[in-house]
């Protein structure tokens, strides 16, 4: 069978897709045009996530993003008073529906990719453009988390779904021992409630008990609190959840 | 220089390459995120535009269009809905959906495949005139129609869910709702099948309950052997199947078990019931059997061919009910094709029916169980009629029917016993018939609970117990079945291989298995035995010793010690026999003239002695015989060298039990030789020796000889009947020549005696074991009993030495417990002997309730 994405069709086995997710199964065997012509169209999806989810299917797991340049977006980056880069949120867009990978539509003035930061680069200049590269990749790669469940979901691929909970919460494990950016958690608190239907999702049950790791961290600092109670004030179910 | 400046230009290329990767991409997505951005304000009016694409889908899919549909575009709408919220809604719309269709397409469709014809089916109302083909051409017009809806509906439903599958998975699960197909299976059950049938008001037909009708006469039909479309009933059984009263789908409200299942079992118990009825009074035992087996069969082949297998243990209740255990009872007692009629006629497939259906109605078989019984009892008490019948009119009757083998060994018997055929001899070869007749009977129930009954247990039981009833029922079993034995024992197993002769003693001893008065079989037995020991008639003593080990096992070893004691009498005797001869030799002074001379010492105790005595008449003198001179020197002799060895005993002779070789010259006989070597009995030898004294035409009266010898007169005739009328063993001349031997006959010696063979057994006429006179008979049954009485007294003591205190009640039991295993004790001759034992103060009656005895030490 084919999959047709936006960039092209993709020739994979039909076996492998039909055994990882039922839903595929449906189509495919069934009475439907995906039946008739052996294709099963995803070209509204994000090129990026198929790819991960078809290597899924045929590995049980997905590579995460390796490279600024595979991100579309940019964190706008504030410096506390000592100097010390930190994210607070997305400051320029108020988009609650953040594209979560490639090409943003928005894409140009403020997120134009970031250079790679040259070897030969010192000084604080440097350091501050390796935070940043450091940032913009840990929360591209929460976001990537978030859609691949997504994807499970959808499809009904009971281990992709946990596969992702798990990488997603070894990040944001990692993200606390660092003591790093609370913030970058509650830029995913919005994906994940418009992809889970309710609190038995496993992927809102984690995210819930990180927010409550996080809780103290983002109660010092002033921003952080006001980005949360917005958060907590315009999404019921997070307040009930929590 | 050159190469750096080409790496630069290349990754100049790349980074364009991801930008303009970027910038390609399609407006189609510009839309989409449009779109996203609208949904945020407006759900109301998002949904409806989902609804639609949905609502006119699934109208497609209802009419077969759905290869144009995209399943992944569906499926995404659907998701879209239910992640928010909209998944009862979207449900609550399907459901509407559904509904419309089925009441609005689904539902005239089915109704217009209805015909007049088949409504009076189900009022049972023939108002229409309709032939058979047309009925049965306007039901499966029905059915298939009603087929084709469902199966489309099904597939229709399960393309649906397929779509709807985010939502069975999120929100039915999460809302505890029944999936999307239960639902409509359930509307369809209440649009479809529980719709009432527009001409029919009044009586508020519905589709369901017409299909019912259908089916049933379709079965009907069936049953009757006309051909249906069994695919079609079982697509619509399926689909009962499949459809369930409520929403929970539990297994025993599937509607074939709540609407459908109760009236097929109703019309067949209406169906059954009339044919059984009807077969009794047609067939014959045989066809009725074969035919309720034909449709135990059909039926189990109708539940999984055309119905649900569900039904099979119901039908097949009604079957038993209806077809088996209302007739069996009839069908097993019929008259000229009933169990008594094939049991006589050997039909082992039809016993074999006729068990196959008892065993499925009644795990204990009474019906079969007695009729086979009665017919045992009855075939048993023709033999015994048969047997007691010769007994007592004593008349020869040549038309008795005997077997084969009888009549062989009637052939092969000694010629004296043919000669003088007297009704003693037929009633004993009667009691030898009557033990082959049972054993013909038994060997033929046998088979018959072998083949027919497979060996049921029940029935095994039964038979047996008919077998223990007639057998006992003739009071003379016991002596017969020891004739039987003592006849093959002497002549019988003669050239027979060794297991035939097995078989022989094993089939006897089953018989005695089934008596219950084994004592006086023993006293029967050992009478039997100590003849054809003393007379060493027996052909083999293997044969006797294996009977014995074969008893032995059979019934007990207390029942044979005594019987194996006379054989170790026996053999002891013919020690002390060689011993004696030895004693004499050594004596020096061989005497040629001397007598030689065998011994058998019998214990007394152990040998039925007085039994072989009973030829004695009450009242004559039982003084020993008087033994010549030289005879009773060697009698002396040996009487001086037992005692010498065994002090204290005594020594009885018993000459009627012995036997003498006497070797006879005849003078004038024909031939080079004149001498002949006689086997004789003892008596004949005292007899015969009288005649060395005489001269050569002297004679002498019989009342002469009985005096001069003092022989019993019972064995005196008898004697002289074998050395005079026999007619190859004419040793003595008798005058007036007549069959019957009185006391003025006069007899001398026949010189001119001539017998070719040099040895000649003279047997004596009645020397063989017999059935005994009336008289015998009542001598016998009162020694036993004044035996039994001994064997009570005993048991009583030593029940009572044990308990020292009993009730009446418990006593008796324990008394019969011990003694089964011998005989069944008489109750009346039980108390009795508690009587004689308080008498002679070995109890006491104790005054308490209730009555209770005390042993007195």
């Amino acid at each position: 069978m084919t999959i047709k994405t936006s960039e092209g069709m993709i020739r994979v086995h039909k076996d492998v897709f039909c055994l990882t997710s039922p839903v595929i199964a449906k189509a495919m065997e069934g009475q439907f045009v995906e039946s008739q012509e052996d294709c099963f169209d995803l070209s509204h999806e994000d090129p990026e996530i198929i790819s991960r989810f078809v290597e899924f299917c045929y590995l049980s797991r997905y590579e995460t993003v390796e490279r600024v340049q595979q991100i579309g977006f940019d964190l706008s980056l504030t410096k506390d008073d000592d100097g010390i880069v930190q994210y607070i949120g997305p400051t320029a867009v108020q988009r609650p529906n953040l594209p979560i990978l490639s090409r943003s539509s928005e894409r140009g003035a403020s997120s134009r990719l970031p250079p790679r930061p040259s070897p030969t680069a010192r000084g604080p200049d440097a350091q501050e453009s390796a935070k940043k590269t450091a940032l913009i990749l840990n929360a591209a790669r929460l976001r990537l988390d978030v859609s691949m469940w997504a994807m499970g979901d959808l499809y009904d691929v009971q281990h992709l779904k946990s596969y992702a909970v798990g990488q997603l919460n070894t990040r944001l494990s990692a993200l606390w021992e660092q003591g790093n950016s609370p913030s970058l958690i509650l830029d995913i608190v919005q994906p994940v409630y418009e992809c889970t239907f309710s609190i038995n999702d496993d992927l809102r049950i984690m995210l819930v008990q990180s927010l409550r790791k996080f809780k103290r961290a983002i109660g010092r600092e002033p921003l952080l609190r006001s980005r949360f109670e917005a958060l907590t004030k315009s999404n019921n179910e997070l307040m009930t959840d929590l | 220089m050159l190469q750096p400046q080409k790496s630069r230009e290349q990754s100049t290329v790349n980074t364009c390459l991801v930008s303009g990767r970027g910038s390609g991409a399609p407006s189609a997505l510009e839309r989409h995120r449009q779109a996203e951005h609208y949904d945020g304000r407006s759900d109301a009016v998002d949904f409806d535009e989902a609804w639609n694409i949905l609502r006119s889908s699934l109208h497609e899919i209802h009419s077969k269009n759905a290869s144009q549909l995209s399943f992944e575009e569906l499926y995404r709408h659907a998701y879209k809905l239910v992640l928010k919220k909209k998944g009862e809604l979207l449900y609550q719309k399907v459901k509407d959906f559904e509904e419309d269709w089925l009441a609005q397409t689904v539902q005239p469709q089915v109704l217009a495949s209805i015909s007049p014809t088949i409504l009076c089916l189900e009022t049972e109302a023939a108002t229409i005139a309709a032939t058979v083909n047309e009925k049965r051409a306007d039901g499966e017009k029905l059915l298939r129609s009603l087929k084709g809806a469902w199966e489309d509906h099904n597939l229709c439903m399960n393309m649906i869910t397929d779509v709807l599958m985010y939502m069975e998975r999120v929100y039915c699960k999460d809302f505890r709702k029944p999936s999307i197909f239960t639902a409509s299976m359930g509307q369809f059950r209440d649009c479809v099948l529980r719709s009432p049938i527009q001409s029919d008001h009044d009586r508020r037909t519905t589709i369901g309950k017409l299909v019912t009708a259908v089916i049933l006469y379709q079965i009907h039909m069936d049953r009757e052997g006309d051909i249906i479309d069994k695919a079609l009933l079982k697509s619509c059984v399926y689909m009962l199947e499949g459809l369930f009263e409520s929403e929970e789908e539990d297994e025993s409200t599937r509607l074939y078990l709540t609407s459908f299942e109760e009236d097929f079992l109703l019309a067949s118990r209406a169906f059954y019931s009339t044919e059984g009825s009807r077969l009794l009074l047609d067939a014959d035992a045989g066809t009725f059997c074969r035919h309720a087996r034909k449709r135990a069969d059909e039926e189990r082949d109708r539940c999984r061919s055309t119905l649900s297998p569900l039904t099979l243990p119901k039908i097949k209740a009604v079957i038993e009910e209806e077809l088996i255990r209302r007739h069996l009872g009839d069908v097993i007692a019929l008259e000229n094709s009933g169990v008594r009629y094939m049991l006589d006629n050997d039909l082992v497939d039809e016993l074999e029916m006729i068990y196959d259906l008892s065993a499925r109605v009644d795990s204990d078989k009474v019906e079969l169980r007695k009729a086979v019984q009665g017919r045992i009892k009855q075939l048993g008490t023709d033999v015994n009629h048969a047997a007691s019948n010769v007994g007592m009119s004593g008349v020869v009757k040549q038309a008795l029917p005997k077997p084969e083998i009888t009549n062989a060994e009637t052939g092969e018997t000694e010629p004296q016993v043919k000669a003088l055929d007297k009704p003693v001899n037929q009633q004993t070869a009667a009691a030898i018939q009557w033990v082959d007749d049972v054993l013909r009977l038994k060997q033929k129930y046998d088979l018959v609970l072998l083949q027919a009954f497979q060996g049921d247990q029940i029935l095994q039981t039964a038979i047996t117990r008919s077998f223990s009833d007639f057998i006992n029922e003739l009071d003379r079993s016991s002596e017969y079945l020891s004739l039987f034995f003592d006849d093959h024992m002497r002549k019988g197993i003669k050239g027979k291989t060794e297991n035939e002769v097995d078989v022989l003693i094993e089939q006897g001893i089953l018989l005695l298995g089934y008596i219950q008065d084994k004592d006086m079989f023993e006293r029967y037995y050992k009478k039997h035995l100590s003849k054809r020991l003393l007379m060493k008639r027996s052909i083999s003593m293997d044969a006797e010793r294996q009977m014995i080990s074969k008893m032995k096992l059979a019934v007990g070893n207390a029942f044979t010690t005594r019987i194996e004691k006379m054989f170790l009498d026996m053999n002891t005797s013919a020690d002390l026999t060689s011993s004696y001869k030895q004693y004499v030799n050594s004596l020096g002074d061989p005497d040629p003239r001397r007598v030689e001379l065998d011994v058998s010492v019998l214990t007394s105790t152990v040998w039925p002695v007085e039994t072989l005595m009973t030829s004695t008449k009450e009242g004559e003198s039982r003084s020993a015989c008087i033994f010549p001179a030289g005879i009773e020197r060697v009698k002396h002799g040996f009487q001086k060298f037992y005692l010498g060895k065994h002090s204290g005993r005594q020594l009885t002779w018993q000459a009627k039990l012995g036997t003498a070789e006497v070797r006879g010259f005849f003078p004038e006989c024909k031939g080079q030789k004149k001498t002949r070597d006689l086997t004789v009995s003892t008596h004949g030898m005292l007899i015969l020796l009288l005649f060395n004294d005489m001269g050569k035409d002297d004679t002498i009266t019989c009342e002469e000889i009985q005096a001069r010898t003092n022989i019993p007169m019972n064995d005196l005739f008898r004697n002289l009947q074998s050395l005079s009328v026999a007619p190859k063993t004419r040793i003595l001349r008798k005058t007036p020549m007549s069959k019957d031997v009185k006391l003025s006959d006069r007899f001398s010696f026949n010189e001119s005696y001539y017998n070719p063979a040099q040895k000649i057994k003279v047997l004596l006429v009645t020397s063989g074991n017999q059935v005994e006179g009336l008289e015998e008979r009542s001598e016998t049954e009162r020694k036993n009993d004044d035996e039994r009485q001994g064997v009570i007294d005993a048991a009583l003591v030593r029940i009572m030495k044990q308990r020292k205190e009993l009730a009446h009640q418990k006593l008796i039991a324990e008394v019969i417990g011990q003694l089964n295993t011998r005989f069944s004790p008489d109750i009346p001759m039980v108390k009795k002997r508690i009587e004689s034992l308080i008498e002679r103060e070995y109890l006491e009656r104790l005054e308490k309730e209730p009555a209770s005895y005390r042993y007195l030490a």
